[in-house]
């Protein structure tokens, strides 16, 4: 819970199925919280900005962000969001296939909160899920007041 | 008169012949006014002889016979001759012998130089003082010469009584009696040792000297020869300049590295050999170093009158004289050229080694994200369908089907393209004449359904440029850029797709692509040629496509880029050096 209500997760997920995988995943869990998913870097901009359809959305408590989008990537995304003192606070996991120490020392210098890969077996994936949904929906304490 | 001649002879002094005419008129006056000149030695030697010649040689001998140590006194009678002889044994050695040879008077110098007492002397012959330094032969001459009357002049060699040798100019003189057979002889002789010695040395000296000379000589002619085989056969130019730069000497390595002839070098300075470019900064060096005697080492290229261009290495030393002034340059050429070759060949293979790296590891990075992504999907979609299956929930099964099918497809075509671009950077088909139009119209051939029903306008410049190229890669080229065109152009108002040319740069053939449709914003343009980039999630890809066409266009010594601005279409652009560009006017000539 968040202030009273339930975490709300922004996944940015250009990829359908694994949004699916993520999401499914995200549900099966019996704490209860509520997501959004967008494709592109773009959109999970507009998105966190509440900006063109996005206007009436919910804030994100979490956000899940695959570092290869089309466009506008991962890690400009995170860094527009770390670089904006609005958007600064909240947590971002990185959530992606690649194990790249590159991309690993990249994310961290740039502020993400995590950086998760994803495993290839579908039980790890699941547990991986939903041991981050119980981290952040049960043990995290988030700001009484958003950043 | 005939002794007198014979004795004045060995002076060969004609002003003594001369004076020797007014002997007979009148010897006591002309002795008298003539004893205080040069000449007054040998006027007495001459009345000496004469005197002795008239019988005045008895009283000496009879002198002799008082045994003194000093010579024997001049009898009173003699007068002024007996000056003369004083004045005689002053100066000259002096012997007389009976006719077989018996010393029967010397006088003090005789006993002087020889070392022996009158008394040992007198009853011997003069085989006493035989030095044996002479053959017999000599005095056989000697003795043949005096016994048939005649005077004998010579150099002779004696011994001392202490064993020492002494050199004697010797005159000896034949007093005949009425039968004109020699009755004594009259031996008068000058000490001309050290004459002899300074000779010997003199000519000791010379012997030496020649030898010298003559090693000095070989040694030279060896050293030369060294210094030719050198010259001739160093990998390295040689050269010799005077001190304004004027060759004196050039080896043939250095005409090698020239192309230049001796002949052509010879008395010329450097403009003749050197790079238009190098040459200014050369010159002012050189002049320089000239100028102050200083060493020159300069990095530049050489002309030869062929225009072939050689890498060299010139460096010149200041050869100074005894007093410090530069005489003369010493230089040597090396040629770098094919270091410089190597280096360069060196950096380039260092810089194709960088970029492959960079490319291997940015394709190993991709393909480890891109291609464990599918798998990711895989075993996600398994492992649902396994657990829809496990609680009889049969609703999902054919959408999870169908999700396997379009991953594994997927995952098939990005492996095909990933084997089909690394192909690229290591086969290279063989060349042909390839018409980029005729491509284009072959892609509108096949693809003539889609573009209708799309309604999509292909058009083609006409007047594309040939070019020497690999036929199928230039298709997969066209292919792709068309797809692309087709796929992310082509969804605006404006369903135009347009290929051109432009050879307004003379280094290069430019063909495009050119659609109408949303662009590619500023800061993605580069980042489109990366592999597994993608700029749309709607459309399907694997973000290979580019990159082949930028493979295939770097293959060919070209490149591609892309000009656009956002909702204003995009234009690709396929560059190639000019050298593949095929001329149809030479192309029918050669033909």
């Amino acid at each position: 819970m968040f202030n009273g209500r339930p975490l709300h997760f922004l996944l940015v997920e250009d990829d359908d199925d694994h949004a699916d995988l993520v999401l499914s995943s995200l549900q099966d869990a019996r704490v209860l919280n509520t997501f959004s998913r967008v494709a592109t870097g773009m959109d999970a901009l507009a998105y966190v900005r509440a900006e063109g359809v996005y206007a009436t959305a919910t804030r994100p408590d979490v956000i899940l962000l695959d570092l290869k989008l089309p466009m506008i990537d991962g890690h400009e995304v995170l860094a527009t969001i770390k670089a904006d003192p609005k958007l600064c606070g909240i947590p971002v996991v990185v959530l992606t296939t690649s194990a790249a120490e590159v991309d690993v020392v990249r994310a961290y210098q740039l502020n993400a909160n995590s950086y998760l890969c994803k495993p290839v077996d579908f039980e790890k994936f699941q547990a991986m899920i939903s041991d981050l949904k119980l981290y952040w929906c049960v043990w995290n304490v988030p700001p009484l007041i958003a950043a | 008169m005939f002794i007198f001649s014979l004795l004045f002879n060995v002076d060969r002094s004609p002003t003594l012949v001369t004076s020797l005419a007014s002997v007979g008129d009148g010897v006591h006056d002309v002795l008298g006014r003539t004893l205080a000149s040069n000449e007054a030695l040998l006027h007495v030697l001459m009345w000496i002889i004469m005197g002795l010649a008239t019988g005045v040689a008895v009283g000496f001998v009879a002198m002799t016979r008082r045994r003194k140590m000093g010579n024997p006194e001049v009898p009173n009678d003699l007068g002024t001759a007996g000056l003369y002889k004083s004045a005689l044994d002053e100066h000259a050695i002096f012997a007389v012998t009976d006719a077989r040879g018996v010393i029967v008077y010397v006088n003090d110098k005789f006993c002087q130089i020889s070392g022996y007492s009158r008394d040992e002397v007198v009853g011997k012959d003069h085989r006493l003082i035989n030095s044996g330094h002479h053959p017999k032969s000599f005095f056989a001459d000697l003795y043949r010469t005096i016994h048939a009357g005649k005077v004998w002049h010579g150099q002779i060699c004696n011994r001392a009584k202490d064993g020492s040798t002494y050199w004697v100019q010797t005159t000896i003189v034949p007093q005949t009696d009425g039968q004109r057979r020699p009755s004594r002889f009259i031996a008068i002789r000058s000490d001309i040792t050290q004459q002899k010695q300074a000779e010997h040395a003199l000519q000791q000296a010379t012997v030496e000297l020649r030898s010298h000379v003559a090693a000095r000589s070989a040694e030279v002619a060896v050293s030369e020869q060294r210094f030719q085989a050198l010259a001739d056969s160093v990998p390295v130019g040689i050269c010799m300049t005077d001190t304004a730069g004027e060759f004196s000497f050039v080896n043939p390595m250095w005409c090698q590295t020239t192309g230049m002839t001796q002949a052509m070098l010879m008395g010329t300075q450097w403009q003749t050999s050197l790079h238009p470019s190098d040459s200014v900064e050369f010159l002012t060096l050189h002049k320089v170093c000239c100028q102050h005697g200083r060493d020159f080492l300069f990095h530049h290229r050489t002309v030869a009158p062929d225009g072939r261009v050689a890498w060299v290495e010139t460096r010149f030393v200041p050869v100074r004289d005894a007093t410090g002034t530069v005489a003369h340059f010493v230089g040597t050429l090396t040629d770098l050229t094919a270091i410089r070759n190597a280096e360069s060949d060196l950096t380039r293979l260092n810089v194709d080694l960088g970029n492959k790296n960079r490319e291997m590891e940015q394709f190993v990075y991709s393909v480890s994200h891109d291609l464990k992504s599918p798998l990711v999907t895989f075993v996600g979609i398994l492992g649902r369908l396994r657990g829809d299956l496990a609680v009889g929930r049969t609703d999902r099964i054919m959408d999870s089907l169908g999700r396997l099918d379009r991953t594994s497809i997927r995952m098939r075509t990005t492996i095909d393209e990933l084997v089909d671009l690394s192909r690229i950077g290591r086969v290279v088909g063989e060349s042909h004449v390839v018409d980029p139009a005729r491509l284009v119209e072959e892609f509108a051939k096949d693809h003539a359904e889609h573009l209708s029903a799309e309604m999509i306008t292909l058009t083609v410049a006409p007047d594309m440029p040939l070019i020497r190229a690999d036929r199928g890669r230039l298709a997969q080229l066209f292919d792709n850029l068309l797809n692309n065109a087709m796929k992310f152009g082509c969804s605006g108002a404006r369903r135009e797709i347009q290929v051109g040319c432009d050879m307004s740069d003379v280094s290069a053939v430019r063909y495009f692509v050119r659609d109408f449709g949303p662009g590619i914003p500023i800061k993605y343009q580069e980042k489109v040629f990366g592999l597994f980039q993608r700029l749309s999630t709607t459309v399907e890809g694997t973000g290979v496509g580019l990159s082949i066409v930028q493979r295939i266009a770097q293959v060919h010594g070209g490149r591609v880029f892309v000009q656009s601005q956002e909702g204003h279409g995009a234009t690709f652009w396929i560059e190639f050096p000019i050298a593949i560009h095929v001329d149809c006017a030479v192309e029918q000539l050669a033909a």
